[in-house]
């Protein structure tokens, strides 16, 4: 479990108190997982493994946008074509997870590095823009490319995700893949923040000027962070048409990335484990109060305006700073 | 032997306005130049175009020997020709040795690694501690940059520049806003690194660089108007001319 513990780090150094703060806070999280493991129904667990999912694409966000300093647009995009390229491939290939996995890296890095190359030299608001036409580029073609994405029905009727050969479509097994991959691009995230990429990234991020003076290549760095974020949104992306056998144009949509920013900030930009926290509190309340109210959406934005003006820097640094004290 | 930095001929225009015209300069190893004039004289351009930051319209920049004139920053810092800033720019949300480590992976080319356990890596941390208690700061080595005290940081930012190994190293105005001793205490470490360096100085403490520099370019209104020993500078009438307004500064500075 010394993955999960990587999950609660910042861009500064961190110091033992602060460990101590997140080791609490990650048995907590431990103990959820496991009681809702043992008591979930099947509805539970699906939709856990979408929080697990959709979790571990914002965590990726919050790399791009928290250490490297590159608020994006786009992001739902790398999730997406890699859910899309997982379903197509499973259509003609069969759905083993050894073959979805590769597919959706392979699609979230493809993607990536053409954002990358898009908005090479911009910076800010252009960036912003740049990162967004790219993702409207994939949705545009996600939509009109009816033949073969099903356009604006979507895709069903793929088969159901197996593990070398052996069946893995049961809730509880979709549950336990979701948390495995979760915890493993965590390790990955996290062995890239605190790896001397890493630190140059976030150097990138406080002083582009200096990191230039220093001999780093900005756009070498930027492209390194794109290409491990979109291989780790591409991993989520591949197993999330799995979960409900299903996946529609609104998943490359713009929105779904505006909705992928908001949960990075719920959470904590800066952080790992911002990025779950986010999702399950995004997801938790759209659903719940979806059934409610047709208004979801103002509490939704009530809520992020609450988190914005009470605890800026997200929920999961203002819980570590309880807990530490 | 060839001069370690070589300008020559450069010129530079802004929208029409000429900034600099007809530089020549050349500083050797072991050498320190002090760069002085007032306000808009073309220092900090210059400054930009010896390190790559700004491309000049006539003119050339020679790393022993070698053209470097349309080089970008980060191929001239890899070959030695490192600066700093008017500003500190050091990393706030990094600790001292960290600051200092980035520096020095740079000049190791192990900046982009993606495995830290790498030997070379624990080398790179070793030299930074190294550098971090030379400079003084072996105390606040865990602090983060962004709560040093200002004259800590101004000695930080020169720890970034000489964790770089520079070969020439341009130096603009690292002692502005620090007090006597901490400035005395930053050019003492200077001194003590630069005995095979190129260094070049803009200063506006013309104590500074009466003190550190074995010659003096004196810049006015984009043309340099004398370049010489501190002595023969403190005489030039066109210098005094130059400053004129502040001749007794000028000549109080050189004095002491």
């Amino acid at each position: 479990m010394t993955v999960r513990a990587g999950f609660t780090g910042t861009p500064m150094d961190t110091s033992s108190s602060r460990r101590g703060g997140g080791w609490r806070l990650l048995g907590l999280a431990a103990l959820l997982c496991g009681v809702l493991a043992v008591f979930g129904d099947d509805y539970q667990l699906r939709f856990a493994a979408e929080i697990f999912l959709v979790g571990t694409a914002v965590m990726s966000l919050n790399v791009l946008v928290g250490y490297a300093g590159l608020v994006s647009l786009g992001h739902a995009a790398l999730f997406g074509a890699a859910a899309y390229g997982a379903a197509v491939a499973a259509q003609h290939w069969g759905s083993d997870l050894l073959l979805m996995l590769p597919v959706g890296v392979a699609c979230g890095m493809a993607l990536a590095a053409l954002m990358a190359l898009v908005s090479y030299r911009s910076a800010g608001l252009f960036f912003l823009v740049l990162t967004l036409v790219v993702g409207q580029m994939t949705w545009e073609v996600v939509f009109r490319w009816r033949a073969v994405t099903g356009g604006a029905d979507g895709l069903r009727g793929f088969p159901a995700l197996t593990v070398a050969g052996l069946p893995a479509s049961h809730p509880l097994a979709l549950y336990a893949l979701a948390l495995t991959l979760a915890l493993a691009c965590g390790w990955v995230l996290r062995a890239f923040v605190s790896a001397p990429v890493g630190h140059a990234v976030q150097g990138m991020r406080d002083q582009p000027l200096r990191m230039r003076a220093l001999g780093y290549h900005l756009g070498r760095l930027r492209l390194q962070a794109f290409l491990v974020t979109g291989a780790v949104a591409g991993a989520a992306g591949s197993i999330y048409p799995f979960v409900n056998q299903y996946v529609g144009p609104n998943t490359v949509h713009w929105s779904m990335s505006a909705t992928l920013v908001i949960m990075s900030v719920l959470g904590g930009i800066a952080t790992l484990a911002g990025g779950f926290v986010g999702a399950a509190l995004y997801l938790v309340a759209q659903t719940q109060l979806s059934s409610w109210t047709d208004r979801w959406q103002l509490l939704i934005g009530l809520l992020f305006v609450l988190t914005v003006i009470f605890v800026p820097q997200g929920i999961v640094p203002a819980l570590r700073r309880r807990f530490r004290s | 032997m060839t001069p370690v930095l070589q300008v020559a001929a450069i010129q530079k225009s802004f929208a029409a306005v000429p900034v600099l015209r007809q530089i020549d300069l050349e500083v050797g190893a072991g050498e320190a130049l002090g760069l002085i004039g007032p306000n808009g004289a073309g220092k900090t351009t210059l400054f930009n175009i010896m390190s790559g930051f700004v491309t000049p319209d006539a003119g050339q920049v020679r790393l022993q020997g070698r053209d470097i004139t349309h080089m970008t920053p980060e191929c001239r810092a890899r070959l030695g020709v490192v600066r700093t800033f008017q500003k500190s720019l050091v990393f706030p949300t990094m600790s001292v040795r960290r600051n200092v480590a980035m520096a020095v992976r740079a000049a190791q080319s192990t900046g982009y690694q993606w495995w830290r356990a790498a030997p070379a890596l624990r080398q790179a941390d070793a030299q930074a501690q190294a550098l971090v208690e030379a400079g003084g700061l072996a105390s606040r080595a865990d602090t983060l940059a962004a709560n040093l005290s200002y004259g800590e940081q101004r000695t930080l930012d020169l720890l970034i520049a000489l964790a770089q190994r520079p070969r020439l190293l341009l130096l603009d105005e690292p002692t502005a806003g620090l007090s006597e001793a901490e400035s005395h205490r930053l050019l003492d470490l200077i001194a003590t690194h630069h005995a095979d360096i190129a260094l070049v100085l803009v200063s506006h403490d013309i104590d500074v660089v009466f003190r550190m520099c074995s010659r003096i370019a004196v810049m006015d209104l984009g043309v340099l108007i004398a370049n010489d020993t501190p002595h023969a500078i403190r005489a030039d009438a066109r210098v005094i001319a130059a400053y004129l307004g502040m001749p007794a500064r000028l000549i109080e500075g050189a004095g002491s």
